[in-house]
């Protein structure tokens, strides 16, 4: 059932945004139930400027944006909903010289946490979440490129938001690390509506049970993961040659080429599609329109 | 906007602007530039207060560019979105960075601390000005809402440096501005009038003005951060309002501190410096006189001694008793006389005129006002020049010498016994004395008199200006003969002075005669490289006679 | 110096990453405040002397600081062009630039000086040499800050520790009567400051060279055992399964 964008905790209606002469985003219409939903698209499709909508830092052209109720419009509604979000943006410089300890407190007190104690605990809270509990002294500087993603997500989970932004947390996560931030999304209290863009389909597969797929400025799937693989039954195909057919087609692990197209090579057998092959088909289809 | 959140950020701010590397490199080159300015120096409260505030100046470009860091650091490590998305806002950062100067304020009052104990320990004379001290804070608080501005506005470090730079030069140049102008830049850096009065002027420097436009300075300047950073029509115009309120205040400072001085107290002043009888405490010891303005009574154990140290010595002594007088010369430059009609200021000159720090009497040494040192190796030249001065008045050498070329000694016994005398007195290094001889202390190696290349000897703190006046210039001559002198038993010396005391103090008694009495060979002068016969065209030197 | 050779080829790309505004923002900024000291001088009858000119060269000497900088680092640091290559074609373009300022404000300052003045106006050379000397010691100053823990900062650490630097070679007592004048002669002065700026220059060179060299001292020194660090243990034997 496709969620009503007025009804939804988080609303995103006729959306639009122009840089220029890009138009970012077009007409953009998008409920977010609580849980979680992966945005996945290229890059250049308007993923992080949806999201930065999302996170009251930028403003829309054009379009509504409803965030449990309050408009960010108004100024004091928008104070209100950024005292329960958390944002993670994608390419987030850090202040080198700070200890991670000394970060994440400071945010919290951006976050208006002021009372001393509470702060203490929530950050020490998030520091576990994340792993990082062993790094509190340590200057941000000499934390490896992983460990700052980790911080990242940490300042965003302070206060315990009810809304969690989240631009390509799992970039520069090691496989275990994903699966711990796997995890960590599954367990959060509260149920909040997580929002999470990413380009690692298998993330999108593995926790997500919304999927919105956004290309060129515009949704061109909601849905679940299943569904969107679903999209590319009967037209995935592997073979022990290359086919000049194909819309995709790409080498495996097991030596086979892998084909996505509406014509099968000679001698391939159908395969069943996962979410990846069901993005790829909808991202070639875009291209050729 | 809520207040828990400005003050807990606030507090976070002052932590990291007070542990900054800047602020700390700040805190140590202040005290570095206050040590420098205050403590070679006599110690007068009406100085030092004033250059203390120079110190807090070099605190202050250090906390201006560490807070321009600080405001601008969201942008400048790309977590300006981030920021965004808070709900405090950049008006509450701006706040807090803004009350998080304060963290600025320890620092200060550590420097401020620090050079009141060490002029109190050196002798303070005088009180300090309240006014002066809390100006100099101010001064740092302003520097750091200067940097504030600017970093909500402009991220690179570059900013910072440069409005610290401007900071710097504007009040390194203020000697292009005139009359009370001065007062209206942020600190006055290279004042030194004030070192030349006899007691603490009443509105000058206009501090308490000063330190209202500092103030007024620094409001504006918080108001610039706060109106960049702040949205909203209501917050925009109380702001505006307030910004208006600041501009008044340092305008009505900025006219204040242009009023003239009162004319009563410039009246008071030349009268203290023309008439220094009318104002000094005067005490009598060993036939010796010394006046003194007061306060500065801590001067007159380290007088009395070396002047002790050459009566004790003499075989006998002139008519007229010597007087070490107090002689306060200040410049009244524009400074002072501004808004003042040409008519007044002609009328005090020619007062100033009759100061007796710049007339010849024979039998008054006149000390520069302030310009006593504290301690140390200048403290010791200090007493030299003293004591040479007393001893040129035993051996009637006319000193001090009205303006015009200073008379020579050439040949005359008495250079050599006012030298030895002087030495005995206060047993300089030798080696101080012998670099006399090579143009050390920024004197001449020669000089001539009648048509003649004559090698001179500098004696120790020739150009400090302990001393009002001209002095005679010395001759190498002089000055080894008096060094052999000192090698000979002092009673010997004694016995050959005492026995022919006025002979000896006739201009006409020469060194070679002074030698032979004493036994000794005449000291040959080492010549002087390229120095051969007579310039020609050069001023001459006329001989000490009389 | 072979090295040098790539000089011209990177030109264009020297010239693209060069901080032109930040440089130009100090040459400018300085020479516009010592335009408005020539106006408040003229105003009150004053003139300005070399000392305005050392004052107001400063805002250019802090701008310098943010120029000497290894760009896409650690990238630079593994190709076969060094980066001070690049850093070098950045301070070799910052100079005609500082030249043509430090011209330009020691113009505006004798333009004070009225025609009919009495006396030799004082050499110019002398300071001249000092503001290089300045100069170098800055660049020197930016690129110890590049190599040290401080190289996100850049100028920001490196423009206070080059002025601070050169106040010292300005203040101290042990260079005062050597660097500044009187008593020294304008010969003397101009030679020692030529002296600090060849020393400055080296000491930006060394600071420039390859980072390699740090490693290297702590790789191949020998540990208690007598075996080099550097050197492998052999991999231990797999431990043999047991059966069932």
């Amino acid at each position: 059932m496709t969620p009503n964008v007025s009804t939804a905790p988080v609303g995103l209606d006729g959306l639009s945004r122009r840089y220029g002469s890009t138009q970012a985003l077009d007409a953009v219409d998008l409920a977010l139930e609580h849980g979680i939903t992966g945005l996945l698209g290229p890059n250049g499709a308007g993923k992080t400027t949806l999201l930065s909508i999302l996170a009251t830092v930028n403003e829309p052209d054009a379009g509504r944006v409803s965030v449990f109720g309050l408009d960010p419009r108004r100024a004091a509604e928008r104070v209100q909903i950024r005292r329960r979000l958390g944002y993670l943006p994608q390419d987030l410089g850090y202040h080198r010289h700070f200890t991670v300890a000394g970060f994440l407190d400071y945010v919290a007190i951006l976050k208006e946490i002021t009372d001393r104690r509470r702060r203490a605990e929530e950050v020490a809270r998030v520091l576990a979440v994340v792993g990082l509990e062993g790094r509190a002294r340590t200057r941000i500087r000499a934390l490896s490129g992983g460990m700052r993603q980790r911080l990242g997500i940490a300042q965003a989970l302070l206060g315990e938001p009810g809304l969690l932004i989240l631009d390509e947390p799992t970039a520069g996560l090691d496989p275990e690390q994903r699966l711990r931030f796997r995890e960590l999304l599954s367990g959060l209290p509260g149920d909040p509506v997580i929002v999470l863009s990413t380009h690692q389909a298998d993330d999108i597969a593995a926790i997500c049970p919304r999927v919105v797929v956004l290309l060129q400025g515009q949704v061109h799937f909601i849905g679940t993961p299943a569904e969107l693989a679903a999209t590319a039954a009967g037209r995935v195909w592997a073979a022990d040659e290359r086919g000049g057919s194909a819309h995709l087609s790409w080498r495996g692990g097991d030596n086979r080429w892998r084909h996505i197209g509406d014509q099968p090579p000679a001698g391939a057998d159908l395969v069943a599609p996962t979410v990846e092959d069901g993005y790829l088909l909808l991202c070639h289809a875009a291209d050729a329109r | 906007m809520s207040a828990r959140t400005v003050l807990a950020l606030a507090r976070v701010e002052a932590w990291l602007l007070v542990r900054s590397v800047l602020v700390l490199a700040g805190m140590l080159a202040g005290a570095v530039v206050i040590w420098f300015l205050i403590r070679p120096t006599e110690p007068l409260w009406w100085r030092a207060d004033w250059r203390i505030g120079g110190g807090q100046l070099v605190l202050g470009m250090a906390v201006l560019a560490a807070a321009q860091l600080n405001a601008g650091r969201p942008r400048r490590d790309a977590m300006a979105e981030l920021y965004a998305s808070f709900p405090a806002t950049a008006g509450t950062r701006t706040l807090a960075h803004l009350i998080g100067l304060a963290g600025a304020v320890p620092a200060g009052l550590l420097l401020l601390g620090a050079a009141a104990v060490v002029i109190q320990l050196s002798g303070a004379v005088g009180s300090a000005s309240i006014a002066v001290l809390a100006g100099g804070l101010l001064l740092v608080i302003a520097a750091g809402a200067a940097g504030v501005a600017i970093g909500v506005r402009f991220a690179h470090p570059l900013a910072g440096v440069l409005g610290a730079l401007a900071l710097f030069i504007s009040s390194a140049t203020t000697h292009l501005a005139s009359g009370g102008g001065i007062w209206l830049l942020p600190w006055e850096v290279f004042q030194d009038d004030l070192s030349q009065l006899p007691g603490r002027l009443t509105g000058y420097p206009p501090a308490g003005a000063h330190a209202a436009e500092l103030a007024g300075l620094a409001a504006l300047a918080a108001i610039v951060a706060l109106a960049v950073t702040i949205a909203g029509g209501r917050s925009r115009a109380r702001l505006a309002l307030a910004g208006v309120v600041a501009v008044a205040v340092i305008c009505l400072a900025g006219v204040l501190q242009g009023r003239p001085l009162p004319t009563a107290e410039l009246n008071h002043l030349v009268t203290e410096i023309a008439d220094p009888a009318s104002a000094q405490d005067c005490v009598t010891a060993s036939q010796a006189r010394y006046c003194l303005y007061p306060g500065f009574g801590r001067d007159l154990p380290s007088l009395r001694d070396p002047v002790n140290g050459v009566l004790a010595h003499l075989p006998a002594r002139p008519a007229q008793p010597l007087t070490i007088r107090q002689a306060a010369l200040p410049s009244l430059d524009g400074t002072f006389t501004h808004g003042h009609p040409d008519q007044q200021i002609a009328r005090w000159n020619t007062q100033l005129q009759a100061a007796p720090g710049d007339a010849t009497t024979a039998s008054a040494v006149y000390l520069s006002v302030g310009s006593w040192p504290a301690a140390g190796g200048q403290l010791a030249d200090a007493r030299f020049d003293v004591a040479l001065a007393a001893a040129d008045w035993a051996v009637r050498l006319p000193f001090p010498v009205a303006s015009g070329q200073p008379c020579v000694a050439l040949d005359q016994a008495r250079e050599a016994i006012a030298i030895w005398l002087a030495i005995l007195a206060t047993r300089p290094a030798g080696s101080e004395l012998q670099a006399g001889l090579n143009g050390s202390g920024g004197g001449f190696t020669a000089t001539e008199v009648s048509n003649t290349m004559v090698r001179t000897w500098n004696y120790p703190g020739i150009s400090a200006g302990y001393l009002t006046g001209a002095t005679p210039q010395l001759t190498a001559a002089g000055y080894l003969l008096a060094s052999a002198m000192t090698r000979l038993p002092e009673q010997k010396v004694s016995r050959v002075l005492a026995g022919a005391w006025s002979t000896w103090l006739n201009w006409h008694t020469g060194d070679a005669r002074l030698a032979a009495a004493l036994g000794i060979a005449m000291p040959s002068v080492p010549g002087l490289p390229g120095l051969a016969g007579p310039a020609g065209n050069a001023p001459q030197n006329p001989v000490c006679t009389s | 110096m072979h090295q040098l050779s790539s000089l011209p080829r990177l030109g264009r790309h020297i010239a693209a990453t060069m901080p032109w505004v930040t440089l130009l923002t100090g040459c400018l900024g300085g020479t516009a405040l010592l335009a408005v000291l020539a106006r408040v001088a003229g105003a009150s009858h004053g003139i300005l002397d070399q000392g305005t000119v050392r004052l107001t060269f400063l805002p250019a000497i802090a701008a310098l600081a943010f120029v000497p900088r290894t760009p896409g680092q650690p990238l630079t640091q593994t190709l076969p062009v060094p980066g001070w290559v690049s850093t070098t074609g950045h301070l070799l373009l910052a100079a005609p630039v500082l030249a043509v300022t430090c011209w330009a404000q020691l113009a505006i300052a004798a333009h004070t000086t009225p025609p009919r003045a009495v006396g030799h106006p004082p050499a110019v050379y002398p300071v001249i040499a000092q503001l290089a000397a300045w100069c170098a010691i800055t660049a020197a100053a930016a690129a110890c800050v590049d190599r040290s823990r401080y190289a996100d900062l850049g100028g920001a650490i490196a423009g206070p520790a080059g002025l601070a630097a050169i106040a010292l070679a300005w203040y101290s007592p042990v260079t005062r009567t050597i660097v500044t004048g009187p008593p020294a002669a304008a010969h003397g002065v101009t030679t020692a400051w030529s002296v600090v700026a060849a020393g400055a220059l080296g000491l930006a060179g060394a600071a420039m060279r390859d980072r390699w060299h740090r490693y290297s001292r702590h790789r191949f020194s020998r540990t208690g055992s007598g075996r080099p660090t550097g050197q492998r243990r052999e991999p231990a034997a797999p431990a043999p399964r047991s059966a069932g």
